[in-house]
């Protein structure tokens, strides 16, 4: 595993922050944690990468405790609210941070212009940062983050503050990063974007992870199905209660949840065989949209994922 | 640490405040010159008038030297950890492979090279405009290195400081700090002069919480302490900016632990500060 954490939790004076954090994150993959403003998203990264201590839990990256010089070589970060001695130039940034990461100095020069370009900044070498746009802050930043070639980064909702081909851009680079190996934490309060290249997903409110998977698995369950029955009577309405006793009427409409996309056709036949008229059956795409929206609304204590 | 020393350095050089330090620091040296210009030409004949003219002189222009010398300090460290956790720029060097002592040595290193070598050339500036006082080299040598001692002890407070409180208010506390030493120092000064025992202790309390004004007068007196500066040494004793009691040995072994401790300090705390 890259990453493991167990019960970790970061309060700030018994408030806020994130709570009981359990993650076994593999390699080779883009994870993404998706959760509103102020879900815990920042205070969970800055606890993996060693700037914030834990109240309580604990956490491995590759095997080493958080915050360990072990750990802490092999990883990048970006933070969300990034700044950079912007005195410098693109250049001289780089090689600071390839120095303070302990790399050689003929690595490190052999080292920048493939980050230059990998990050989209050729030309940009010599210029200093302030005058640099901030899309091309965002992947300089990224380039400090992977310059000392880390084999997992985090970045922290690394697209928030770019335009559409910004956006895309960033999401290049990453799925870029992924190819080379690397493993990506990804934080994000954008669905679509975490749709488009996360392999597995956790979403966080309020502190608690409150489901993690795969994007298959997560898509594949909890979907929401839109049923019309003409002749809609309380013995199919119980059955129909059975399935989910939160389900929604509105006349000879029901919307319900159903755990799994095969239990469709299982659920239709059921609906006739009660004699239902049942002339509409939709299910609501299984959109990661739907997931978060269901999941953060309704998240009471007893949604929340445990060791 | 050798890489934040060395971007501390380059960071210091490039900030307005220290052109603007370094300019002022010329247009003092200009008039000080001037003034020991026109004192040495229409200074009358009398050569024990002249020496306690000089030595007042002298001893004025070093006073002025440790205060601007301070200012340096207290302007280049008074953010150097405070503003850099408040805007962020500290988030990516704290995950680097290093240890978290390393970057508050290496800031301190940085920046005490930078305060040492402009303590140095502004003690021997002062000390070569005041060419009509000769003082053995062996003087020169160990006041310089207490000069020297003022701004790096006053660096290590600063930077603890930095470490605690927001910049503002690590401006502000510092300020007074040093502004109570120097209070300290001139109320043991006058306790020496009329005599009063309660103000002597009152300036030794003082100066053990913020020794930078014994460490002034430990330099003065180095400097006119040579035997054959005995009655040199007299006229030091006078006047506002004089010795009238040499801090011991021992006050000095107390400001190299109280220096020491400071950035033991900064070092611990900010290891284990969230960031
Ligand atoms: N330094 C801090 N002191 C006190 N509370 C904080 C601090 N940082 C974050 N919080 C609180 O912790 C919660 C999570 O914040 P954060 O991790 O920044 O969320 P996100 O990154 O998901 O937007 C928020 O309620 C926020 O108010
Ligand atoms: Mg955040």
């Amino acid at each position: 595993m890259v990453i493991e954490t167990y019960n970790l939790t970061k309060q700030y004076n018994g408030k806020g922050g994130c709570k009981e954090i359990c993650l076994s994150i593999k390699e080779r993959q883009i994870f993404g944690l998706l959760g509103p403003n102020g879900a815990g998203k920042s205070t969970l990264v800055k606890t993996l990468v060693g700037l914030l201590y834990p109240t309580s839990g604990q956490g491995w990256i590759f095997g080493y405790p958080l915050g360990s010089i072990e750990a802490k070589k092999k990883i990048g970060y970006l933070p969300e609210n990034f700044r950079y001695y912007e005195w410098l130039t693109g250049y001289d940034l780089l090689y600071y941070h390839g120095c303070l990461a302990g790399m050689d100095k003929d690595v490190i020069k052999k080292r920048i212009p493939f980050v230059f370009e990998l990050v989209g900044l050729e030309g940009k070498e010599r210029e200093k940062v302030k005058t640099y746009s901030k899309g091309m802050q965002q992947r300089i930043g990224i380039g400090c983050a992977l310059l000392a070639d880390p084999d997992l980064l985090f970045l922290d909702e690394p697209t928030s503050a770019l335009d559409p081909i910004g956006r895309k851009e960033v999401r290049d680079i990453i799925l870029r990063l992924k190819d080379q190996g690397k493993t990506i934490f990804l934080n994000s309060h954008l669905l679509n974007e975490v749709e488009m290249i996360c392999d597995e997903v956790a979403i966080i409110n309020k502190g608690s992870i409150l489901v993690k998977g795969t994007l298959e698995q997560l898509l594949a369950e909890n979907i929401k199905v839109l049923l019309r029955i003409d002749n809609l009577n309380p013995t199919i309405l119980e059955f129909l209660q059975t399935v989910d006793k939160n389900l929604k009427k509105n006349g000879n409409k029901v919307i319900l949840t159903i755990g799994r996309r095969e239990q469709l056709p299982w659920l239709a036949k059921e609906i006739i065989q009660l004699g239902g008229l049942l002339s509409e059956l939709r299910p609501s795409g299984g959109s990661l949209e739907d997931l978060f929206i269901n999941m953060v609304r309704e998240s009471g204590d007893l949604n929340v994922d445990h060791c | 640490m050798w890489t934040i020393a060395k971007l501390s350095v380059q960071e210091m050089i490039r900030k307005k405040v220290f052109l603007v330090t370094m300019i002022l620091t010329g247009i003092f040296l200009f008039v000080y010159g001037l003034g020991l210009h026109i004192a040495f030409k229409d200074g009358g004949d009398n050569l024990i008038v002249k020496t306690v003219i000089f030595t007042q002189l002298l001893s004025a222009g070093l006073y002025m030297a440790s205060f601007i010398v301070a200012f340096l300090v207290l302007f280049t460290a008074v953010g150097s950890i405070s503003t850099e956790l408040e805007n962020g720029t500290l988030q990516t060097i704290v995950v680097k492979p290093i240890k978290r002592w390393e970057i508050i040595v290496g800031k301190y290193l940085g920046m005490g090279m930078v305060i040492a070598v402009y303590s140095i050339f502004f003690f021997l500036v002062i000390i070569a405009l005041n060419r009509q006082i000769s003082l053995p080299a062996l003087n020169l040598i160990r006041s310089l290195g207490i000069f020297c001692l003022q701004g790096l002890v006053f660096l290590s407070l600063v930077l603890l400081g930095s470490t605690v409180f927001t910049t503002l208010n690590n401006g502000i506390i510092m300020v007074i700090l040093y502004g109570i030493g120097m209070i300290g120092g001139i109320v043991e000064q006058v306790g020496n002069l009329i005599g009063k025992e309660a103000l002597i202790n009152l300036g030794i309390v003082t100066s053990l919480v913020v020794p930078f004004d014994s460490l002034y007068r430990k330099m003065l007196y180095t400097l006119f302490s040579a035997s054959d500066l005995g009655q040199l040494n007299l006229f030091t004793q006078q006047g506002p900016f004089g010795v009238g009691s040499q801090p011991s040995v021992w006050m000095m072994v107390y400001v190299l632990i109280y220096g020491s401790l400071a950035l033991y300090g900064a070092a611990r705390i900010f290891t284990r500060k969230d960031i």
